[in-house]
């Protein structure tokens, strides 16, 4: 290793100097070098060796069928064989890496997102482990990693990685990647709105070699069970990764002594380049051009506020340069930060899924992709704040390149996806904790997360609550399964509601409410953590609107356990008559953002939540009237939206268009929007604002402006920011109160 | 034993008679307006070589067995009535939502990854004729909130205004406790007696599935609704012309468990993949009766490649949730594995990984490969066949399709110029390409259920199974190959094999390891009423059929997990009864053992409690099976005949043309030993016996492939 900080006179003298550094490094935090770096590495001398040679590109699609089934068959062993609720619907992923940590090849089914962001990790345990006799790599060994700050998405992620050796050196890595959940964090399931601190996220987990000679080290494995809430969802989940990695590693050597060891180094590193050359050749296909997003994440999870994330994507020749600066400042004591690995993660995961979906999933298909940041933001935080909900900006960035990348295909000749307006980008599920009826400890989430909905695309509506933005052929599970093994019943279970999509030509997909009502007396709790309440969370195309708001409601205060047995007719399972007619005497009714920090709550409490519609594509009134009509038989809007906003005239009863007045309305609606029409000088002399309104707590840039506005906090240049600390609600509500009182006080 | 099998397909109706000691195959058009006629058909066939009339072989067998594909194809072209909902309150959207993956059921990997254009498939109960009833039940059926019997006539009214022509009653938990469920029928027969004209046929949840999972449920019972009617009068019909010619025993039906029962004790959901499933149980019968111990069926046609399991000697293997057409579902279906991979695969540059792509679109049979010569322009992977050399382009399907080999050679124009390759190369990698993924196919599922392919027999059939066996075989590590007898007719041949059989089961949540208590289950008498009610059940299925208390036989079988675990592991207790420990720590262990052998004893995990999630009974009657001769390849062998011809084919792994020997029907004699290459051509079948395997005829047609370096014994 060579440094800067002195300039020794000899090469000797460097290497001392080297040496003595090496030796006494305080810390192995995370590295820089490599967690900045998402580009594909060098070829190792080896697969120089054997690329040099040719390629059999047939011979490697041979190897390739052999190994995605040996990572289709270890998918399955873990997914049937792990007991997180999330990894049970298979939001995990199986891969083979190359010896230096490049994505190969992953799993066909889950989220292969996971595997995405692990090449990092690998990189730091060749460079700082391998070599030390305290820890070094060898065959049966097996690290485990959750601290994104090495790797991975955030904290309740556990990955395992096992390498694979062949006469003695080491030529792949397997992992078998998932979302665990629990991991000892401040609240339970890993993430939430109270976690203000990297100390709150529970388990950091530097890569750390949980496994010798293919057997988990019992007391690692102790300490790991000892600090969580799920003992023994651990222990299985640690021996479902193990099987599925000791079952990757011995497939691999099969193939190996199959095929040779040159012509699988050669199909590992290849396959890499393979990715990473039609990646580029897809981007040089694209007309050069920019496109620009804004996204605005609305709560910070304990306050509203308007955290602003840019997004400009620069297509040049073979390259793209995603530019995020202006992004708000990083919140020292909030958990949406994200770091830039994570936004790296969010485009690749994009482009493999929504734009180029017959690429597999890898960070070599965005090798050609450059990252601008300020660092010290939200898209590109630093190691001293919290990240367990980063997947917030990550989210939002995918549905930016999402719709960047439509915008760019446009007038491009071929397209390989098929273009949308966004998807669904928020984690709306409701984690739970306590004590189940089982008497055992918990903390997690179900399948609920699950269910965005689609966008609209192009030439038809988009899907209801259909599947993660970050993954397809994810499950949404059963609830008759959750009741069995949690104290709850669904109250309400992932039921669509009208309104929830966004309205178009063709419009987005609807998306469910769902309502958790606690059963039994076991201390047991809720919370959520999600964005959208106020300001939409993914946006239409081309003119169809974007996702509605949605909120996070509790009836509380009266055992409804008893409503439903004694007066059924006053519960009626509809969040919105529920919060709307109110009927049920002496209950708490409150409405929330859909940021809820955890609370206990007592048997026949409810607590109520949705999921949010697909962006819709399209102008309103180009909607085929029929669909109009159809919707809102389905309950997927409501009448005033049939009339008002798709201006259809139907018959209220019989539903029968009446086509002549439908056009008449329509016509009648064109010309309101062009009488509410202004010219580009009266727009921007009258809409355009030198600041952000005083009221609203406004994070990033502002118009141009070269400063961060920080809320609360001034503004500052982005490599001047302060650390924004934010005040804790409820001592600012004592403050509130303690004001009210002195004035109450002063009067009397 | 003198029966009938029947397996009636999409394009042919397969006739298995088995005649004393003779059998015969006999095929004939499907005639899907009247299977009737179709059925007649393959029937006079079958008269024609015994030389008596359809009434006198009617009247002579003990029983006529139907597989068919009448249900799935009603399913896939949503030819149904119009199936009309209630459900509990709060879950109205339970069915449309399908747990989010449903989009994803029934296609190949490929397709469902692509979230551009996820799509789900038309419904079978479109939201409009959902509606909900205030009622609920708790996780072990306790009453939350009593059923609103005015609701319930509200809805049901307001479906039957609607015009639904069927009804589907599926309840939240209704499996722990059916009592709502039971009256909401109870109202709709005083609402709408069944005695009434265009009386409207209910089906209620917990009858069709005894386990969890509102979904999975109500698909099942939604699908087993939208069948019924469809069924009822095609195979009523089909009873009628049995009964006309003279027919006088109860029809029956093959189910997709592996086994059979009346018209009358048959569930529509049962009747889906019976054909393929009824191919599955011949090989379980060749197993049991050749002594083979283990064999992975691939059945390669036209546009899939389904794959089977038997394993241990006879034992078949089972999916709790299969996939129907698009629809996942909740039965006990024996296990079978479709990939997109046939004749008809549609072969295509990748662009990515500079290759070849083989499937998983298919020319399917219209317009078919190119070289049918019918309009299709793409390669497929008969069209690389022809170009190799392996099909003979006069004769194909005995020469009703002649093949153009210049269509091949155009089709392929695309993938040579990307490649910068010839048409020969382009077809080598084709094959090996299709071969491969197939190969894949059977290694993904071996593997999954921890056996090697090694230790595996490949029994290859379907249309093209024989011409790709030693391909798919070469690169599954597989040594030997059975193409079976009569393949042609196989999964016909299976049904004649079959037992009365019917399967009950009830979930439970019992905690055979309680880790919190660290006690033993010991509640044996609660334990042992559950498995009589299940025997109870089945006893009165049989014995509603006739058959007598003495000649029934049941087995028990537990689906146990770990702890929190989703991977159920099968068992069956030996005992059908507990009362002691050693009998619940058998099944502990036996668990634990099944556990480390398919995921690695890494997983095994006692410690974290064990559960039994259903308790399930089959009952059975053994009414006799084929007997087959000695498969085994037979000892004496016999030398080549003379060639019909010869033929320049191509093969992987070897440059420029061989010179192959063509063989008519005369290899098929018991004994024949061809060293490949070489190809075999009965007629109906192509058997292409690739370099470095030898091809052995064994009795009644059946044919072995013997890797070279391996040897013949067993």
């Amino acid at each position: 290793m060579s440094t800067n900080l002195v300039n020794p006179d000899t090469a000797d003298d460097q290497e001392l100097v080297d040496r003595f550094l090496s030796k006494n490094r305080a810390f192995l935090g995370p590295d820089p070098a490599i967690q900045r770096n998402h580009h594909v590495a060098a070829r190792s001398l080896h697969e120089e060796q054997v690329l040099s040679a040719g390629v059999d590109s047939n011979l490697y699609a041979e190897i390739r069928s052999g190994l995605r089934a040996a990572l289709d068959e270890t998918f399955k062993i873990a997914e049937m064989t792990v007991a997180s609720p999330a990894a049970q619907c298979a939001d995990m992923s199986t891969g083979y890496f190359t010896a230096a940590g490049d994505l190969s090849l992953a799993s066909t089914r889950g989220v292969a997102g996971f595997t995405v962001s692990l090449h990092y990790p690998i990189r730091f345990i060749r460079k700082y482990f391998e070599a030390d006799d305290t820890v070094g790599i060898h065959e049966g060994d097996g690290f485990l990693l959750n601290d994104a700050h090495y790797g991975g998405i955030h904290s309740p992620d556990q990955h395992l990685f096992m390498p694979i050796f062949h006469d003695g050196e080491i030529v792949s890595w397997c992992v078998c990647a998932m979302h665990e959940g629990e991991i000892g964090a401040r609240v339970p399931g890993g993430m939430g709105p109270m976690i203000e601190s990297p100390w709150d996220e529970g388990l950091r987990g530097s890569p750390i070699k949980m496994v010798e000679n293919y057997a988990l080290k019992t007391d690692l494995v102790t300490f790991f069970q000892n600090s969580c809430r799920e003992p023994q969802t651990m222990l299985a989940d640690l021996k479902a990764r193990l099987a599925a990695c000791c079952r990757m590693e011995r497939r691999g050597k099969e193939h190996i002594a199959r095929y040779g060891i040159d012509s699988i180094v050669g199909f590992l590193r290849s396959n890499v380049e393979f990715m990473r050359d039609e990646g580029r050749r897809r981007i040089a296909e694209l007309p050069d051009g920019t496109v620009r997003t804004q996204f605005y994440i609305d709560d910070t999870m304990r306050e509203p506020a308007l955290l602003k994330v840019m997004y400009c994507f620069t297509v040049k020749g073979d390259k793209v340069i995603v530019d995020l600066r202006g992004s708000s400042p990083e919140l020292f004591n909030r958990p949406i930060n994200s770091l830039l690995s994570t936004q790296v993660l969010g485009v690749a995961i994009t482009l493999a899924h929504h734009i180029w979906p017959d690429m597999p999933c890898a960070q070599a298909i965005i090798d050609c992709f450059e990252f601008i940041t300020d660092p010290g933001s939200i898209a590109d935080c630093s190691d001293q704040v919290p990240v367990a909900l980063c997947i917030q900006p990550m989210f939002k960035i995918m549905t930016a390149a999402e719709l960047a990348f439509a915008k760019l295909y446009f007038g491009a000749p071929k397209k390989y996806g098929k273009t949308k307006a966004g998807w669904f980008n928020q984690p709306a599920a409701i984690i739970y904790g306590g004590v189940t009826q089982h008497q055992d400890s918990c903390g997690n989430m179900c399948g609920d997360l699950n269910g965005m909905a689609g966008g609209a695309k192009c030439d038809e509506d988009g899907e209801h609550s259909i599947a993660p933005c970050f993954g397809a052929n994810v499950d949404i599970g059963e609830s008759e399964d959750a009741e069995e093994k949690l104290p709850f019943i669904y109250a309400i279970s992932k039921r669509i509601w009208p309104g929830n999509c966004g309205f178009g030509k063709f419009r987005g997909g609807a998306a469910y409410e769902y309502g958790l009502m606690r059963y039994g007396e076991q201390p047991f709790g809720f919370q959520t953590f999600t964005g959208g309440s106020y300001f939409p969370s993914t946006f239409g195309l081309y003119g169809g609107y974007a996702c509605p708001t949605y909120g996070t409601v509790r009836v509380r205060g009266k055992n409804l356990f008893n409503v439903l047995k004694e007066t059924p007719e006053l519960f009626e399972a509809s969040m919105a008559s529920i919060m709307n007619d109110r009927l049920i005497e002496g209950a708490e009714y409150s409405s929330h953002s859909m940021a809820v920090a955890f609370e206990l709550y007592p048997e026949g409490e409810l607590f109520m939540t949705s999921q949010g519609g697909g962006g819709g594509y399209g102008d309103v009134l180009d909607r085929d009237p029929e669909m109009v009509i159809k919707d809102l038989e389905e309950g997927l809007i409501r009448a005033e939206t049939a009339s008002d906003l798709y201006g259809v005239v139907y018959d209220a009863e019989t539903y029968a268009i009446d086509e002549a007045e439908t056009a008449k309305r329509r016509t009648e609606i064109l010309k309101g929007r062009l009488a509410q029409g202004i010219s580009w000088d009266e727009f921007m002399a009258t809409r355009v604002n030198p600041e952000p309104p005083p009221a609203v707590p406004f994070f990033g840039r502002w118009n141009n402006s070269e400063e961060l506005y920080c809320g609360p906090f001034g503004k500052a240049l982005p490599s001047e920011l302060p650390p924004i600390i934010m005040p804790d609600p409820k001592d600012v509500e004592i403050q509130q109160l303690k004001s009210q009182l002195a004035a109450l006080q002063t009067l009397s | 034993m003198k029966r009938i099998a029947v397996d009636i397909g999409g394009t042919f109706t397969d006739c298995f008679v088995s005649w004393g000691e003779q059998f015969i195959q006999t095929k004939a058009l499907t005639s899907h307006h009247n299977l009737a006629l179709g059925f007649n058909d393959a029937l006079d066939q079958a008269c024609e070589i015994l030389t008596i009339d359809r009434r006198q072989l009617l009247q002579s067998v003990d029983s006529v067995r139907y597989a068919t594909t009448l249900g799935t194809n009603a399913l896939i072209e949503r030819k149904g009535p119009k199936v009309g909902v209630l459900i509990t309150t709060g879950f109205e959207s339970t069915i449309p939502i399908s747990r989010g993956r449903g989009y994803c059921d029934g296609l190949s990997d490929e397709q469902a990854r692509d979230m551009s254009r996820a799509k789900r498939p038309d419904p079978l109960v479109p939201i409009s004729r959902i509606r909900s009833v205030k009622q609920r039940m708790d996780y072990r059926g306790k009453i939350l909130m009593d059923l609103d019997e005015a609701d319930v006539r509200e809805k049901l009214k307001q479906l039957v205004d609607a015009g639904v022509q069927a009804l589907v009653v599926t309840l939240i938990n209704s499996v722990e406790n059916p009592e709502h469920e039971l009256r909401i029928q109870e109202i709709f027969e005083e609402e709408f007696p069944s005695s009434m004209l265009g009386a409207i046929p209910m089906v209620l949840s917990h009858q069709v599935v005894g386990r969890k999972g509102e979904y999975v449920r109500s698909s099942s019972a939604i699908v087993d609704a939208f069948l019924h009617s469809t069924m009822y009068f095609a195979m009523s019909a089909l009873e009628q012309n049995l009964r006309e010619n003279g027919y006088t025993r109860p029809m029956l039906l093959v189910h997709n468990s592996g086994g059979m029962a009346q018209l009358n004790s048959t569930d529509a959901l049962k009747t889906l993949h019976s054909g393929p499933v009824a191919g599955i149980h011949a090989a379980g019968q060749l197993s049991l009766q050749g002594d083979i111990q283990n064999i992975v069926c691939g059945d390669m046609g036209g546009t899939s490649f389904d794959i089977g399991l038997i394993t241990d000697g006879g034992t078949k293997h089972y999916d709790f949730n299969p996939v129907v057409d698009r629809w996942r579902v909740s039965l006990p279906m024996v296990h079978l594995v479709t990939l997109g991979a046939g004749g008809g695969s549609i072969a295509s540059y990748d662009t990515i990984f500079n290759t070849v792509r083989v499937g998983p679109q298919s020319a399917g049979s219209d317009p078919g490969p190119a070289c049918y010569d019918r309009g299709g322009m793409n390669p497929t992977v008969t069209d690389a066949d022809l170009l190799l050399g392996y099909l003979d382009a006069e004769n194909y399907a005995k020469g009703a399709i002649p093949l153009n080999t210049r269509r091949s050679y155009q089709a392929l124009e695309d993938i040579c110029d990307e490649m910068d390759i010839s048409e020969l190369d382009a077809a080598l990698l084709i094959k090996s390409m299709a071969d491969s993924e197939m190969a894949a196919g059977l290694v993904r599922e071996l593997n999954g259920g921890g056996y090697k392919a090694s230790d595996f027999v490949f029994l290859a059939y379907g249309g093209n199974g024989p011409l790709h066996a030693c391909g798919i075989a070469d690169k599954a590590g597989i040594k030997k190959i059975l193409a079976p007898p009569y393949s042609s007719v196989f999964s016909a041949c299976g049904g004649a094999g079959l037992d009365q059989m019917h399967i009950h089961e009830k979930n439970v949540s019992l905690g055979f390891y309680n880790k919190h208590t660290r006690a033993l289950y010991s509640e044996y008498s609660a334990f042992n009423r559950l498995v009589e009610s299940l025997e109870e059940k089945g006893r009165a299925d049989l014995l509603r059929q006739g058959f007598r208390e003495e000649d029934i036989q049941y087995s028990l079988e537990l689906d146990m997990r770990y702890g929190i675990q989703k991977m159920e592991v099968s068992i069956e207790l030996e005992n059908r009864r507990l009362k002691k420990p050693q009998e619940v720590l058998a099944a502990i262990e036996y668990m634990n053992t099944d556990f480390a052998k398919r995921y690695g004893s890494e997983i095994v995990s006692p410690e974290s409690g064990v559960w039994v999630s259903t308790v399930r009974v089959v009952s059975r009657v053994d009414l006799g099976t084929v007997k087959f001769s000695d498969l085994r390849p037979p000892t004496e062998r016999l030398s080549p005949p003379e060639p019909v011809t010869y033929r320049e084919c191509y093969f992987n792994g070897h440059s420029g043309a061989i010179r192959t020997p063509i063989y008519g029907p005369d290899a098929l004699s018991k004994g024949v030993e061809i060293s490949g290459p070489a190809i075999v051509n009965p007629g109906e079948t192509t058997y292409l016996v690739e370099p470095g395997w030898r091809y052995v005829a064994a009795a009644q047609g059946a044919v072995w492939f013997i890797c070279e370096n391996d040897t013949l014994e067993q």
